[in-house]
Parts: structure tokens; C-alpha cells; sequence
């Protein structure tokens, strides 16, 4: 799986972005930079499914497919081959339909994960007879959710765990048996603890990449699954966290930043203030361009301005900042065409 | 009477028939409010000694515990027994979990602090409003820098106490040299100390030390010992990818034995399973670096094997200390062979910063000041310098102390500054020094040529129990001839519904 989400990445960024334009999507680098090009090059589904690689893990992974012939890396920036492209049909036919949403909903996955884990953990040892345990959980809100949702549910705890075991049974027995094997594994319940992701990766006969993301996907599918029908999957929408208005907001720095900046402050006190870089302080303003309804691009640049930068990206049609920087002679700022272009996306998303 | 009804409170809050060795001692005078010094070997149930007072006593008690995964464990193993209230505070909760926690802090008797926390006005402030009756500083050696985990934040400690109007202070150590004893009692302030200090050797652990020639035959020698015997196992290892690669290896010579490997640089929820795995008796060897052990409470682990040794010997009797807590007969072996001087040398070196750092830091502190900026967090720093947590702790501690950091402010006197250079300098070359100093202590025991024993606790006491097991290797222990018994395969595989059935619908069947 990993081997057909990294190519698929450099199949759509074209050779326009580098190794580090890959990192930053799959880790989640919250830049602005990185919302913006997993907008322009259709992979908002990838943002942020690995946030634990490592770039070093990444450098040899492209040597050996570019070794295989399957890319060719010039100036450090990846291009798929047409051998290559064979072999994204091949995977592609063995993986896809995939469900991976993740600029909607990657800061929810997290809590989904624990909570759900920990959950199990507990009904399961519970209904053994076995009230004293370890948690595999030890962040404390969700500690306290788990106690108050088993409260809830403690009167009719067989008929509910039997549910969930439903709910969970009939959506593993849609997966890939690979990935119903590595997410059963991972579940720890009364008597077994849940093996680590080295572990199952050697159970398995996989790598510890495909490990990680056959978990982040069934943890994606289920979420959207509960998240949208929650009355054909009420045990596992338990797990879904209720809205807690972060302003669509992804960063927490981008969130201060607005604050900021809705106090009427202009961008160099903000600098001064918050002890940051400017470039930092812009990034933040990119992203909310990106992701804000109704953002006050005049805070920032007219609206002849606007049309004029607008005019020439759908003339160029090229995501690349220095040929559009060019194109405009040197006229606005890179950060006035990104702010410009970031807006566009967000309206083309279609997002609210 | 009195010794009578404390033992009825260890039954009834812990469950333990008997106190064990020094633990009433040390209870009777904090009781009484003595300040007190407790030196008691791991493993030895020091928790006990201020957990059963905060337990039996109005007010609370706070305890000053340098590691947070620590910490976190006793509050959970202390919830998980039923007693509620307990909490922990540290850098790892968030600012609405930590208001959280403040907003309730009259709820619990015994309250967890990392001592950076200290640092914090509000927490002290929140604090001074309770009613503190004990002060508990555990991993004591901490607070001198002749110890071996030497944090600067300890010494806030004796200020701390002061303003909370001295509450009976108890201070606890598993290993503290009579140097390191001492300078305890002088950094937290205190005058007069009753002090509980007992032998700190375990007499139910061989010794063995085997030369070898590299590498490789370390893991033949692990793999030959470990194989056919019935008999938890950890073997720590001095850095993160040896401990990965011996886990695969020994996992190829041994497939019937249920390997794992444990160390800091995991993620969290794997740290959390391999070492709920281990305690769970689901696996049969750990491969970790020192990362793994403090904490760990598994009862029968029977080989602690050290496949590389650590800085110097307290660390080593700490880690040998996770063996055998039932009581029953374990086993130390350490494999060395002569390229292994190297690695300690490197970790020392990494654990401290270097004279490079200094200026780096010093320019980076001087355009902080140019630009008129604020220090930015410590994690910001760290990455911005590459300079490991504990390099910039040493850092920040003198910057403040010297005057060159107020309040997150750089305070600018070229003069003041120079100085500070010079002497920063000569302080990081004489911690090296004596770092070093005390690693070939431990080599020195590696090629001792008598009871290993007597020879590995003679800086910390005179004498030594009679051991109720096999002494060392050289006393004629050949643990080549030895077996806790044959072992069991344990290895079966599961399908998926398999898995899922028997979580969900065996009915309690584990
Ligand atoms: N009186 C007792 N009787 C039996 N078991 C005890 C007694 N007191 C403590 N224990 C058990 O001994 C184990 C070790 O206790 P504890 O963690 O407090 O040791 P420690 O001295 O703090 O060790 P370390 O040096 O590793 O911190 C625990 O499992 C504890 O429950
Ligand atoms: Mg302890
Ligand atoms: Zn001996």
C-alpha cells in the first residue's frame, strides 16, 4: 500500500514538487505550502496518514523504486515512468477503492483511534470479570471519556459489546484480508495485549509502512462510515467526536494568529508579539485563506489586486510560485500570489 | 500499638501481611514529623513509604518524581487498586487538562509534580493554599551533581520547601553513594535528617561477567543461554538501533520465543503495548535501552543481561534491580568485549553538551537579544540548536542562575558574558572528567578478579548479606550449567475472526 500511495503522489504532482513535498503531505507538515499543493494536485486524501515517517525512511524508499525503474529523480524531484505508471495500474486494481479522507478529517483520527482501542480494552476485560488493567491509553481526556461512555452503556454491556463485535466483523469482512488480519492484531481485549506495528509487520509478512497505513485506513473507513450513517453503525459512532469549534482552523499557532489579526493588529506587531518569523506568520495567513469561509482577503490585498493575480494563474495554469511570480513582473510579493491562489482553492473546494 | 495499627493500614490499603525491610522505620519518623532520608535498594517498595502516610494522614502529599512515564504508572497502578485520589502533573497535559486538575486539586491527597513544574509561580501558588503536610523528593540522587541522573531542577527543591512553609520533607534514593547521601541533605536545605540507609545488595542475584570477542557472539552466547530455559529476559543495550537489530536477530536464532524490542524512540501506543505485553507474560525477551525499566514492576523477570553497560555502576545496580522481585533466583550476565569502552564514552559525550554548543547557544542567545525576541519554548530551542533535552536543560539552568536569562529576556553585559564562557567551559570539561571517572569505576569491576559481589557494592556499604543463591561467576557459579527449566513454545498464530471472536465473545476466556 505504501509502495501505491507513494507513486500515485509522484504520479500527481507531475515532477513539480520534490521528495519533501511528499514528506510534508504524508506527514501533515501543517504549512500552508503543503494545504495548498494537496488541494492543487488532487491528494487531500493522503494529508497527514503518516505523521510518524520520518523523511530519512523516505530517501532510500525512492532510491529503490527509482533503482526499479519505476521513477527517475532529476534535481531531487520525482517523476513517475511509464513503467511505472504500469505498475500504479497494477496497484491500483489491487487497492483501490480507497477511503482515505484526511484534510477532512485527520485531527479527528487520533481521538477516534484511542478512544475506540481503549474502549474495546475495557467492555472486554470488563464482561471477563477483570476491573483492574493498564489502560493503552494514557492521555486524560481520553480516560475520561472512555469511563463516562462505559457508564453509559454498563446495563447492557453484553448486548452492546455484542454489537460492536457486529459492527467491527462486518466491516473487516469488506477489507482486504490483510488489513482485517493487521487490525485485528492491533486490538487489545481481556487477556490479549495488541501487538505494536513492528510486530505485526512480521506476523504478516509486510513492511511496517503498510502496516501503519492498513491501520489509518480502516480507522479512516470506519470514521467516515459512523461519521455519516450513524444509525447503520451506532456502536462504532460512540467514537466520533462531536464537533468542537476550532473555527475549521488546522493549526493552533494559526488559530492565535487570528486572533490577532481580528484585533485589528497588522502583521509585523503579530510578528513582535507572538516572537515568531514573518514568513511563519504569513504561512498562518495562507492557511486560513485555505480554509476559512469568508475570509477578509481585503486585509490584505485589493481586489484589483486579487483579479490581476487571478487572472494570470488561470491563464498559466501551473502551481509553480516562480513562473507565476515571473509572469506578474515582479509586481506582488510571493506571499500576495500564495494568499491569492490559496483563496481560489478554497473556493474551488467548494468547502464551507 | 502503634506499629500494630500501621500494619493493619498496609493490609488494608495494600494488601501486604508484613512491612518490608525499612519501610516502617522510615514511616514512624515521617509520621512524626522528622525530615527524613531513606536509602532502600530497588525494587525495595519505597512508594510505599510516603503513600501509606498520605494514605492515614490529613493534607496532602506531594511527590517530586523526575520521570513522567514513571510517575503516570503509579498513579494509574494506584487507581487501577481502587484509590482515586491520586493525580499527576506535568508537561505533558494540556492547558484545559491541567486547569482541570488545579480546579479540583482540593479532591486528592497525593498530587505527582515533574519537577520543572516547580518552576511554575501558579502551581506553586495553587500549592501554598493547601494544607501540605509531607514533601516527598523520590530519586533523590538527582539533586547532586556527584549522582548519576544529575536534573537542575532539583535544585529549585530547597526553595520550593521553603515557601511551603517546610512541610516534613522525605527523601528517597535506590542508589546513593555516602558522597552523593550528603550533598542530598545539603541541596534540599535541611540541617538534621534522620536517615534510614540499608544495604543496598540483593541476595538472591548471581553475577557473571563473560568476555567475548564481538558482537555476534554475544547473541550466540544470549541465544544459547535464553533458548531451551523458561525464563523472562531483558536485555538492554546502550542505543536504540542495537536494541532493534538484536531483536530481529535473536527472533531468526530463536523463533520459538517471543521477542520484542523496547526504546524511546517508538511511538507511544507501541511503547504502551510492548510493555504491557511483557508484563502480561506474552512475551518471553525484551531487547530495550535504559528507556525501558524504570517503572517496570514485572515480578519474575529471571535474566537481566546486559549485552552493552551503561555510564557507571549506580545505573547498572538500578538495572539489575528489575530482576527477580518475587524473591526467587535471577540472574546478571554481562557480555563485554574490549571495543565496548567506545559506546559509553559516546553516550557520556551526547548526555553532556560540548564547548561547540556554548558559543552556538551563546550567538543564538545574543540575536535573540539583537531582535528583541522572547525565548521561544524549550522544544523550539532544542530543534533550532540540536541539542538533546538534557543539553539544554544544563544550558537554560545556567543561563538563569548567571543572570543572563530573566523571565525569558536575555540580560546583555559583554563583560558578564565572557566570564560566563570561561566558566561554563571549564565546568562542562570537568563533568566529562568525572564521568569518565566513574565509567572505568565500572570497567574496573568488569576485570575484577574476586567475589563480584562484595567488589560491586563496596563504594555504597562495608559489608554484604550472604547471598541464598549461587554468588558470581568468580565464586563458582557456572550459569552454563544452569536452567530455570525447559521452556514452552508459545508462538500459535490466529486468523483475524479468530482474534476477533475471542475478544469479544469468549466470555471471559483469556
Ligand atoms: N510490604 C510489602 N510487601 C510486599 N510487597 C511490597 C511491599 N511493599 C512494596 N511491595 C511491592 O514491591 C514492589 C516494588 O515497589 P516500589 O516500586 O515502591 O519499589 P521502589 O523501591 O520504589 O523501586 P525503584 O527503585 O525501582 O523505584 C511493588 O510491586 C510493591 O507493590
Ligand atoms: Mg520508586
Ligand atoms: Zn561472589
Amino acid at each position: 500500500m505504501f509502495e501505491y500511495i507513494i507513486l500515485r503522489c509522484i504520479n500527481n504532482l507531475k515532477g513539480e514538487r520534490s521528495l519533501a513535498g511528499i514528506y510534508n503531505l504524508l506527514a501533515g507538515k501543517r504549512s500552508s505550502q503543503t494545504l495548498q499543493d494537496a488541494y492543487a494536485y488532487q491528494l487531500t486524501g493522503f494529508f497527514a496518514i503518516y505523521k510518524t515517517l520520518h523523511r530519512t525512511e523516505l530517501i532510500p524508499f525512492l532510491e529503490g523504486m527509482s533503482q526499479s525503474y519505476k521513477i527517475k529523480i532529476k534535481n531531487d524531484r520525482p517523476e513517475i515512468t511509464s513503467y511505472g505508471e504500469e505498475e500504479l495500474k497494477r496497484l491500483e486494481e489491487k487497492w483501490e477503492p480507497l477511503f482515505f479522507a484526511g484534510i477532512h478529517i485527520q485531527e479527528h483520527i487520533s481521538v477516534f483511534e484511542e478512544r475506540l482501542f481503549l474502549y474495546i480494552q475495557t467492555i472486554t476485560n470488563v464482561k471477563a470479570g477483570n476491573h483492574h488493567f493498564l489502560p493503552v491509553s494514557e492521555r486524560p481526556d481520553i480516560l475520561n471519556w472512555v469511563k463516562k461512555t462505559y457508564k453509559r452503556n454498563k446495563m447492557n454491556l453484553e448486548s452492546h459489546t455484542i454489537d460492536m463485535y457486529k459492527e467491527l466483523h462486518a466491516l473487516l469482512k469488506a477489507a482486504h484480508e490483510e488489513e482485517a488480519d493487521v487490525f485485528s492484531h492491533r486490538i487489545t481485549g481481556a487477556g490479549r495485549i495488541g501487538f505494536s506495528k513492528q510486530q505485526l509487520a512480521v506476523q504478516f509478512g509486510l513492511s511496517v509502512h503498510d502496516v501503519h497505513l492498513l491501520l489509518q485506513h480502516s480507522l479512516h473507513r470506519f470514521y467516515q462510515m459512523a461519521a455519516t450513517k450513524p444509525e447503520q453503525w451506532p456502536a462504532l459512532a460512540l467514537f466520533v467526536k462531536t464537533v468542537d469549534d476550532t473555527g475549521g482552523l488546522i493549526t493552533n499557532s494559526a488559530q492565535k494568529t487570528y486572533k490577532l489579526i481580528k484585533q485589528g493588529l497588522d502583521l509585523e506587531s503579530i510578528v513582535h508579539i507572538r516572537g515568531l518569523k514573518m514568513s511563519t506568520i504569513q504561512d498562518h495567513v495562507v492557511e486560513m485563506a485555505l480554509v476559512m469561509p469568508d475570509f477578509p482577503m481585503f486585509y490584505f490585498i485589493n481586489d484589483k489586486e486579487v483579479n490581476e493575480i487571478n487572472n494570470t494563474l488561470q491563464t498559466l495554469n501551473t502551481n509553480k510560485l516562480k513562473e507565476i511570480y515571473d509572469a506578474l513582473e515582479a509586481k506582488f510579493d510571493y506571499f500576495q500570489i500564495r494568499l491569492v491562489q490559496a483563496n481560489r482553492q478554497h473556493n474551488q473546494s467548494g468547502e464551507t | 500499638m502503634m506499629s500494630d495499627k500501621l500494619e493493619n493500614k498496609l493490609k488494608r490499603y495494600f494488601g501486604f501481611d508484613t512491612f518490608n525491610q525499612g519501610q516502617k522505620e522510615i514511616i514512624r519518623d515521617v509520621m512524626a514529623g522528622e525530615d527524613t532520608l531513606g536509602i532502600l535498594p530497588t525494587g525495595s517498595g519505597k512508594s510505599v513509604c510516603y503513600q501509606l502516610p498520605a494514605m492515614i494522614t490529613d493534607g496532602i502529599t506531594i511527590v517530586v518524581s523526575p520521570l513522567v512515564s514513571l510517575m503516570i504508572d503509579q498513579v494509574k497502578e494506584l487507581k487501577a487498586n481502587g484509590y482515586k485520589q491520586v493525580t499527576a502533573i506535568n508537561s505533558f497535559l494540556s492547558v484545559s487538562q491541567k486547569k482541570q486538575v488545579f480546579d479540583q486539586l482540593s479532591r486528592y491527597k497525593l498530587i505527582y509534580l515533574s519537577p520543572e513544574m516547580l518552576q511554575n509561580e501558579m502551581v506553586i501558588r495553587r500549592l501554598k493554599m493547601l494544607k501540605v503536610s509531607f514533601f516527598v523528593v523520590d530519586e533523590a540522587h538527582c539533586i547532586s551533581q556527584w549522582g548519576h541522573e544529575f536534573r537542575t531542577d532539583y535544585l529549585k527543591l530547597s526553595a520550593v520547601i521553603a515557601e511551603l512553609n517546610h512541610p516534613t520533607v522525605l527523601a528517597l534514593s535506590g542508589t546513593a553513594t555516602p558522597e552523593v547521601q550528603e550533598d542530598i541533605i545539603k541541596q534540599l536545605g535541611l540541617k538534621r535528617m534522620k536517615q534510614h540507609i540499608y544495604p543496598m545488595d540483593k541476595e538472591n542475584i548471581s553475577f557473571v561477567v563473560e568476555r567475548v570477542e564481538n558482537p555476534d557472539e554475544k547473541l550466540r552466547k544470549i541465544s544459547k543461554t535464553l533458548q531451551l530455559q523458561d525464563a523472562p529476559a531483558m536485555i538492554y543495550f546502550s542505543s536504540r538501533n542495537w536494541a532493534e537489530r538484536a531483536s530481529l536477530e535473536l527472533s531468526s536464532k530463536m523463533p520459538e520465543k517471543r521477542i520484542a524490542y523496547y526504546h524511546g524512540g517508538m511511538e507511544q501506543s507501541d511503547r504502551l503495548l510492548i510493555q504491557q505485553q511483557f508484563m502480561n507474560d506474552q512475551l518471553d525477551i525484551i531487547c530495550c535501552t535504559s528507556a525501558f525499566g524504570m517503572g517496570i514492576n514485572k515480578k519474575n523477570i529471571r535474566y537481566i543481561i546486559h549485552f552493552h553497560l551503561p555510564t557507571q555502576t549506580e545505573s547498572f545496580i538500578q538495572e539489575v534491580g528489575r530482576a527477580g522481585r518475587d524473591g526467587n533466583h535471577s540472574i546478571s550476565i554481562v557480555y563485554y568485549s574490549p571495543t565496548d569502552d567506545y559506546l559509553p564514552k559516546k553516550l557520556i559525550q551526547s548526555e553532556l553538551p560540548e564547548p561547540a554548543h556554548l558559543k552556538a547557544v551563546l550567538d543564538y542567545l545574543l540575536s535573540l537579544y539583537q531582535t528583541n525576541a522572547v525565548l521561544p519554548s524549550d522544544e523550539a530551542v532544542q530543534e533550532q540548536l540540536e541539542l538533546s533535552e538534557n543539553q539544554w536543560r544544563f544550558f537554560k539552568y545556567h543561563f538563569y542562575r548567571k543572570g543572563l536569562l530573566d523571565n525569558k529576556k536575555v540580560v546583555f553585559n559583554e563583560m558578564k558574558w565572557k566570564e560566563f564562557y570561561m566558566l561554563l567551559k571549564e565546568k562542562i570539561e570537568h563533568r566529562y572528567y568525572y564521568k569518565m571517572a566513574r565509567f572505568s569505576e565500572l570497567l574496573t569491576w568488569v576485570h575484577h578478579r574476586n567475589c563480584r559481589r562484595e567488589k560491586l557494592y563496596q563504594t555504597f556499604q562495608d559489608t554484604v548479606k550472604p547471598p541464598v543463591v549461587p554468588c558470581c561467576d568468580q565464586c563458582g557459579f557456572h550459569q552454563h550449567d544452569f536452567s530455570f527449566g525447559e521452556s514452552k513454545n508459545n508462538t500459535e498464530q490466529e486468523s483475524w475472526e479468530e482474534r476477533l471472536n475471542k475478544i469479544f465473545l469468549a466470555g471471559g476466556q483469556a
